[in-house]
């Protein structure tokens, strides 16, 4: 394909700028999703450090509420009395005003003797949290609640789910809770021990804490048990709370190592780190799910670039304006000293055939001298009584010099000449050559 | 005064020389080498013998190799 050199110019002017552009883009948005996400990782990070703050808090808030109740008069009186009825009231009131899930009184055997809500009686003297606690020590830990533990305290229906996936199959069944729960020993005027209050708080469906959590830092809060969400603030697309569903993604954490890194749930894509829960014994019992949306980072990163490509756009836009008259002036430039330089050839050429027919013209004058010389030589053989043809041939003596000296001036001039027909013809090539470079055309 | 003969190396410095007087205004006249002259060039200058030294002096500073002179 002919190109002129204006066409070459702006062409590798168009090409250098689209391609430094289009590095520049790449570049940028490379550093631009590295850079943003490990800040995003960080600040992820940092805000389910904070979620795990609110979990501590309340954790130290039963803790707290269970350790008062355990020293209460009315309580240890009613206890020491066996007063069923009186306990269970005051621990329904005592329950309902704390926020507490479950409150329960054992005596010291570890059988129930009232409970906040759900049946009485039974026994607890093989829960663990209760066997501590009746031996004089205060619990405060996250734990699991078995299915019989919840059944107990009334509070199998808030933790039984069928666990979906994300297609809204079922996976599994969940029937155990996961909670934060307290003990302590309760004791009689005299510091023996008569029995040990438990309670504390079921997670299961339970949205306090995520919704602290997430009213204060933003992003979506989840607790976990096991791979299956319990709790949320992670809203699905029609603007319901995704809870029961499976995160296979995250499955890893229930053996107690967190996880960072993006997981798509309900359709949006998170920045997230997963956090084990740990009870008092450090074994995992479930999982703190934290995550800001990735469209957030996204959103920057395809602002910046829009950005970029806009302004990138302009600068292109502004180049080409100053690059066009500049090619444009080269090319001209160009473009008239090769038309200068071909039109000296052609008169350079004109001057050539000028000196050679002038030449042949001087050859034919200097052999007319000659031949005029040999008739005047001829004459003076038959005698010059007048002197006349002496002078005569004096005269052609002088001419012939002259025409000598003409001659190999014009031989010397056409040696010159063919000299210059190479560099003419060089000249040609190079005004032919400039041309077409210009041009594009031969 | 009889007139000098100057030649050079070449034709082409010959006519050069021919400029070159011309230009200082010595009068010089442009004729086939004579026999006793040896140079490469056929040509040479014919000047009067008292422009002699002006002659010289002109190819000389004009940068003119002067051959020789004959007399």
């Amino acid at each position: 394909m002919k190109m002129s050199l204006r066409a070459r110019l702006l062409g590798t002017i168009v090409g250098a700028i689209l391609l430094c552009f289009v590095i520049s883009i790449v570049a940028a948005r490379f550093t631009l999703q590295r850079d943003l996400r490990s800040q995003g990782q960080a600040q992820v990070t940092n805000g389910a450090s904070a979620f795990g703050g609110y979990w501590d808090s309340r954790k130290d808030q039963i803790r707290l509420l269970v350790a008062q109740d355990a020293v209460a008069d009315a309580l240890r009186a009613a206890l020491e009395a066996h007063n069923a009825k009186g306990l269970s009231d005051q621990l329904s009131n005592v329950a309902r005003t704390s926020g507490l899930s479950f409150l329960t009184i054992v005596d010291a055997n570890g059988r129930v003797v009232a409970r906040a809500n759900g049946p009485t009686g039974g026994s607890l003297a093989a829960n663990p949290f209760v066997k501590r606690a009746l031996t004089g020590e205060t619990v405060s830990t996250a734990g699991v609640l078995t299915p019989a533990d919840l059944a107990g305290e009334g509070l199998a229906p808030q933790a039984t789910a069928d666990i979906k996936d994300a297609d809204g199959k079922v996976v599994s069944h969940l029937n155990e809770g996961l909670a934060l729960v307290s003990a302590a020993p309760m004791s009689d005027r005299n510091e023996r021990t008569i029995g040990a209050i438990y309670g504390g708080v079921l997670m299961n469906h339970y949205y306090d804490i995520v919704d602290q959590s997430t009213h204060a830092l933003g992003g979506a809060s989840a607790l976990l048990d096991g791979d299956a969400i319990v709790a949320s603030t992670i809203l699905a697309p029609d603007g319901t709370r995704i809870v029961d569903q499976a995160l296979p993604e995250t499955a890893g954490v229930a053996s107690g190592t967190p996880f960072d890194g993006s997981e798509t749930v309900g359709g949006t894509e998170y920045l997230v780190h997963v956090e084990p829960i740990l009870n008092d014994q450090n074994k995992p019992v479930g999982a703190r799910w934290y995550g800001t949306p990735m469209a957030a980072i996204n959103d920057i990163i395809n602002h910046t670039t829009e950005s970029l490509a806009l302004w990138g756009l302009l600068a292109a836009i502004v180049a080409l304006a100053l690059a066009v008259p500049v090619v444009q002036r080269i090319s001209n430039t160009i473009g008239r000293r090769s038309k200068q330089v071909s039109d000296a050839a052609k008169e350079l050429g004109v001057a050539i055939v000028g000196s050679e027919v002038s030449g042949d013209h001087v050859a034919a004058t200097k052999t007319a001298v000659e031949k005029s010389g040999a008739l005047i030589d001829d004459l003076a053989k038959a005698g010059d009584p007048t002197g006349k043809v002496a002078q005569l041939k004096s005269l052609n003596e002088e001419l012939s010099g002259d025409m000598f000296v003409i001659d190999t001036l014009s031989q010397e001039m056409s040696s010159r000449m063919t000299q210059a027909v190479a560099r003419v013809h060089e000249l040609g090539d190079v005004a032919g050559a400039l041309d077409k470079l210009v041009t594009g055309e031969s | 005064m009889a007139d000098v003969i100057l030649y050079f190396g070449s034709n082409a410095d010959t006519m050069i020389a021919t400029k070159a007087l011309k230009d200082a205004g010595v009068a010089a006249k442009m004729i086939p080498k004579p026999a006793n002259v040896s140079s490469p060039a056929n040509l040479c200058l014919s000047v009067d013998g008292a422009a002699e030294s002006q002659a010289v002096s002109a190819l000389g500073a004009a940068g003119v190799a002067l051959g020789g002179v004959a007399k």
